[in-house]
């Protein structure tokens, strides 16, 4: 069972349909009880750093994470869910994160270029993961985001996208994983990759 | 490298597809799930629904049409109408869907980009704008799908739209919807050219070179209907053309 974690950020379902289509049992909670009882754990997100991060704290769900990723739960981080793994984020302020993966969350600055990137964006290895088995150059994740992650060892990084920046796309460290584009919506390549997360849990 | 996207648009009333020419002579056409699946296997980038209904009554019908979209389909999509308040917001989102467009409800209370925005991230607020061109040479925004002008300059709406914190504008030409001699050029080289978020093109697309050409002036997605729905342009088919003009598409 994987534990989607719900803590009012948007619509946790289509998440939690896309599990299914790889034939992950998924269950949309915030009960630490079932947090410490699941496979694994994934960490949706839309919206505001802060208010999310608000509202993990509210939910008293900091320690919980904590204590299962210390334990080597594996963790998935999907969108902002993925930007909360990292130290701080500079969106609308200066806001602490979950510190899981070193390095902080930036805005993309380059002149000229279109905020949020919004769109398909293929994926480039960075470096060897099972979480990129059978993933090429021609395949292409939707991403919508205003701020990437900029992680301090660039070895964090297991894919990235080109946009005015090498942009993070999926990240791992240990048990801690993270995806800046949404799998649930990116098609068969979206699938793919939970395929992928899947079979890291076996 | 980011793409550009293809989006069919469909238009729904009473839990079916329907497409007006220049909003009128509406003709049915298939069921929005079918249809929208159908379309994420040619290879759409995303969906947009709008839900056409007049009467109060059907929109829990939409509604349904929505949850049933997002258990069938694995890409991105956008529900439109009927939405003039934040709880619509709400409620579309939790049925499934990705992003909002709001059109005339935005107008009339242009807070409610703002208040969504911040309720819900402006990555799922899409700025929708009828736009009809004036004798001055700019375009005037229209409301009450195309029938009256507010007098607004589209160009401003737009940059007004983007402050408050719109993360998309769909731009919709009312003088080039549903004639297919292609989309208005100039209006969005100069949206392209005065925003920092995406721009969706909308009204006009004919051919598999007005897509093209459209994209070139700076669009970041090019909408259409009735190319798609008739199966006059197959997606699939327009990627490879697009593809061969080297323009940066994702084909399936």
């Amino acid at each position: 069972m994987i534990a989607i974690v719900d803590y009012d950020v948007g619509n946790l379902k289509n998440v939690y349909t896309a599990l299914g289509d790889v034939g992950l049992e998924g269950v949309i909670t915030r009960d630490k009880k079932v947090l410490e009882d699941a496979e694994a754990i994934i960490l949706p997100g839309v919206g505001a750093f802060s208010d999310a991060m608000e509202n993990l704290r509210k939910f008293e769900l900091i320690d919980c994470l904590d204590a299962n990723i210390k334990k080597g739960k594996p963790l998935l981080g999907i969108c902002l869910g993925m930007q909360l793994l990292f130290d701080k984020s500079y969106e609308d302020g200066e806001f602490p994160g979950l510190s899981y993966i070193p390095g902080e969350i930036v805005k993309f600055s380059a002149p000229g270029i279109k905020i949020p990137h919004m769109g398909w964006n293929n994926l480039i290895i960075n470096r060897d993961s099972p979480l990129v088995r059978n993933i090429g150059p021609e395949d292409y994740v939707y991403f919508v985001h205003s701020y990437y992650a900029k992680p301090i060892n660039f070895d964090d990084v297991v894919a990235y996208a080109e946009y005015s920046v090498k942009v993070p796309g999926i990240v791992q460290r240990d048990n801690v994983m993270g995806m800046q584009f949404h799998p649930e919506k990116s098609s068969t390549v979206g699938l793919q990759l939970l395929k992928n997360f899947k079979e890291i849990l076996s | 490298m980011l793409t550009k996207r293809i989006i069919p648009c469909l238009d729904v009333d009473n839990g079916r597809v329907v497409k007006g020419k220049k909003f009128q002579n509406i003709q049915d056409v298939a069921d929005p799930v079918e249809l929208g699946r159908y379309y994420s296997e040619q290879g759409a980038d995303e969906l947009v629904f709008y839900d056409i209904t007049a009467s109060y009554e059907d929109r829990d019908i939409f509604i349904t049409i929505v949850e049933k979209v997002a258990e069938a389909i694995r890409i991105p999509f956008t529900i439109g109408g009927g939405i003039s308040k934040v709880e619509d917001f709400r409620r579309v989102l939790m049925a499934g869907a990705d992003k909002v467009s709001v059109n005339s409800s935005a107008v009339k209370n242009p807070q409610l980009i703002r208040d969504a925005a911040l309720k819900f991230g402006a990555q799922c607020v899409v700025l929708s704008i009828d736009a009809k061109r004036n004798q001055h040479g700019s375009w005037d925004v229209y409301v009450k799908g195309g029938r009256d002008n507010t007098g607004i300059d589209a160009i401003e709406w737009a940059k007004q739209g983007q402050n408050l914190g719109a993360g998309e504008i769909c731009i919709n030409s009312i003088d080039t919807d549903g004639i297919k001699q292609g989309y208005d050029l100039e209006l969005n080289r100069i949206l392209s050219n005065n925003l920092t978020i995406p721009i969706i093109a909308s009204g006009g697309a004919g051919t598999m070179e007005d897509f093209a050409t459209v994209l070139n002036v700076g669009a970041d997605a090019a909408l259409a209907a009735s190319v798609f729905h008739y199966k006059e342009i197959l997606i699939s088919d327009l990627k490879n053309y697009l593809h061969k003009q080297s323009i940066p598409v994702r084909r399936v």
